[in-house]
């Protein structure tokens, strides 16, 4: 029975892997439309690096995803301090309709607003609309992680501490894992977004998803479009990714060991 | 809490005693700032602190939970209020290690220890230090020994009473355990339902409670229905088990048979429970005293107690 459940936890790794795999092995294939391999070759790569398009899309994704979860999680943890120690509130029930309701009626209604009140369409636009989404992310993360306490910041008041140096010695010390975390979901959120980007963006700004969309749509029209070369385009992304999760989990097991 | 009046005693040890939701928490909270109470003011020497902030108090406050800061070591958590009030590093290493050396801390074995690895009494002493190190005005104990063993307490309990004497600090002790308060307190405040009871001096609430709820709440007491010369109905009377004599040699005002029901040892003293008319009374009798008397479960003895040993009495309505 164990080792039955063994191999099938196994397969399921394998499954999970299989596309990132298919398209690691095909952005070293030679053949531009994965019709067979073709033997090993580096062209994608070479490609990718004058690829001045797909490094103005990195780094919009980039700007707009750090900015955006910074600003989430500093709104978030504003409110999630404001609603304090209790354990439900009503107002926990408010932060959810942003991660329940579908992500294309909130797109939509995005681009009706900023149609409405004549924003200019780009990069603010773009941050603005992940982060309406984000905080509710932030907001829930903060929750659970925690960001009051109550009893050690009474005791630092009655040792003498103001509300700032309890807050810079106590609160945000003890705050600051969930900080971490709260950062990198909404940041994750914000790089990988499509649908909300696709609609709140303008004349000229696009990020990395879009940018992948829009070539993908017309495959082999021009030699950037061609579907290895996007397959190399990622493979960084995945590779930094992995790298990420793994030494994060090699962190976590050198803590637990001491 | 309602009407609550409470003048403490500059240098003793004052407990708050009353049972958990009595509002004895609420009361330290108020003293210390962390709550602002609707009506009515706080005064440390005559001079109204109702509306300082807590920080500004000069209080040294031990929390039920200790609230001792998980992210820094032992070191840090006594040096946090000397370094909030910007005293120099040079000088806040002398006063932390002296601050630990009075609660019995090596300094150097435990400074730099993490909180996590402490026992709960070790844990205890850092929160003390931690408190005193500030030299507050006024030492607040909010059940400090909740969590702890019976001898790790009797022992800690000790060394609080140890160190008022020596420090000569005002305290304020909260708790709802009568055992701590019979061994720590000078004065005792008798609280319930947001009321003060009675406050007085310790031996003085426990031999002339005011009311039957305090001859309960601080210390034993049988209550039983008794009539009263010249009052109309009914009322009860509370007796204290030890002031009940079994069998006793010398004629006393009252005495009644009965059936013993029970023995309980508890050391030093036996609990005898004796039933009379229906009523359970229980008596403590010594350990020696006991012996002599030669009683066991069944055997009927005579119960006997002075008028004046009768502690509250209320009459039924």
């Amino acid at each position: 029975m164990r080792g039955l459940l063994r191999a099938y936890t196994f397969v399921l790794m394998a499954l999970l892997y299989l596309p990132v795999a298919f398209m690691i092995v095909n952005s070293f294939n030679e053949d531009p439309f994965m019709e067979g391999f073709r033997g090993p070759s580096l062209r994608w790569f070479e490609l990718a690096l004058r690829d001045v398009q797909a490094a103005v899309g990195y780094f919009n994704s980039f700007t707009v995803a750090l900015a955006s979860g910074l600003l989430s999680v500093s709104l978030a943890f504003l409110a999630a301090y404001a609603v304090g120690n209790r354990r439900v509130t009503l107002f926990d029930a408010l932060a959810y309709p942003p991660i329940v309701i579908p992500e294309i009626a909130e797109a939509v209604a995005l681009f009706m607003m900023f149609h409405t009140v004549g924003a200019e369409m780009g990069w603010l636009t773009v941050m603005i609309g992940h982060t309406a989404f984000n905080v509710a992310f932030a907001y829930v993360t903060l929750r659970a992680t925690g960001v009051r306490f109550e009893n050690l910041e009474n005791a630092a008041r009655t040792l003498g501490a103001g509300g700032l140096r309890t807050f810079k010695d106590v609160v945000l010390p003890l705050a600051f894992p969930g900080v971490v975390v709260a950062i990198a979901i909404t940041f994750l959120l914000s790089f990988t977004n499509f649908i909300k980007t696709l609609f709140t963006t303008g004349p000229g700004f696009y990020t990395l998803p879009l940018l992948i969309w829009n070539r993908a749509k017309r495959p082999g029209v021009e030699e950037f479009t061609y579907p290895n070369a996007l397959n190399a385009l990622f493979v960084p992304l995945v590779l930094i990714s992995l790298s990420i999760a793994i030494a994060y989990t090699v962190y976590v097991m050198s803590k637990r060991k001491e | 809490m309602r009407g609550v009046s409470l003048v403490v005693r500059r240098g003793r040890i004052t407990v708050v005693l009353g049972p958990s939701g009595c509002g004895k928490t609420t009361l330290l909270k108020i003293i210390a700032g962390l709550v602002e109470p609707d009506e009515g003011k706080v005064l440390f020497d005559g001079k109204d602190y109702t509306r300082v902030p807590p920080e500004k108090r000069g209080i040294g406050m031990v929390f039920q939970d200790l609230a001792l800061f998980p992210h820094m070591s032992v070191y840090d958590n006594v040096a946090f209020g000397l370094r909030v009030r910007g005293v120099k590093e040079e000088e806040v290493r002398s006063r932390v290690r002296e601050a630990l050396e009075l609660v019995g801390l090596d300094p150097t074995m435990y400074a730099s220890r993490k909180i996590e690895e402490l026992s709960g009494g070790e844990q205890q002493r850092v929160a003390l230090a931690r408190s005193l190190v500030i030299e507050p005005n006024v030492l607040l104990l909010d059940e400090p020994m909740a969590h702890l063993d019976y001898k790790i307490k009797q022992r800690l309990l000790g060394e609080i009473r140890r160190l008022q004497r020596l420090l000569g600090i005002t305290t304020v002790y909260v708790t709802h355990d009568q055992a701590e308060a019979m061994s720590i307190a000078d004065e005792v405040v008798v609280m319930s339902n947001g009321v003060v009871l009675q406050h007085g001096p310790q031996r003085e609430v426990y031999e002339r409670p005011l009311s039957l709820d305090v001859a309960s709440f601080f210390g034993e007491a049988n209550l039983l229905e008794a009539k009263f010369a010249g009052i109309e109905g009914e009322g009860l009377v509370a007796i204290r088990p030890e002031d009940i004599e079994i069998n006793p040699e010398e004629e006393l005002d009252v005495v009644y048979e009965g059936v013993v029901e029970d023995l309980v040892f508890q050391g030093p003293l036996i609990r005898v429970d004796v039933r009379v008319n229906g009523n359970q009374l229980k008596v403590l009798v010594g350990r020696r005293e006991f012996y002599k008397l030669g009683v066991g479960v069944g055997s009927k003895v005579r119960l006997g107690w002075k008028i004046s040993d009768v502690k509250g009495a209320k009459a039924a309505r």
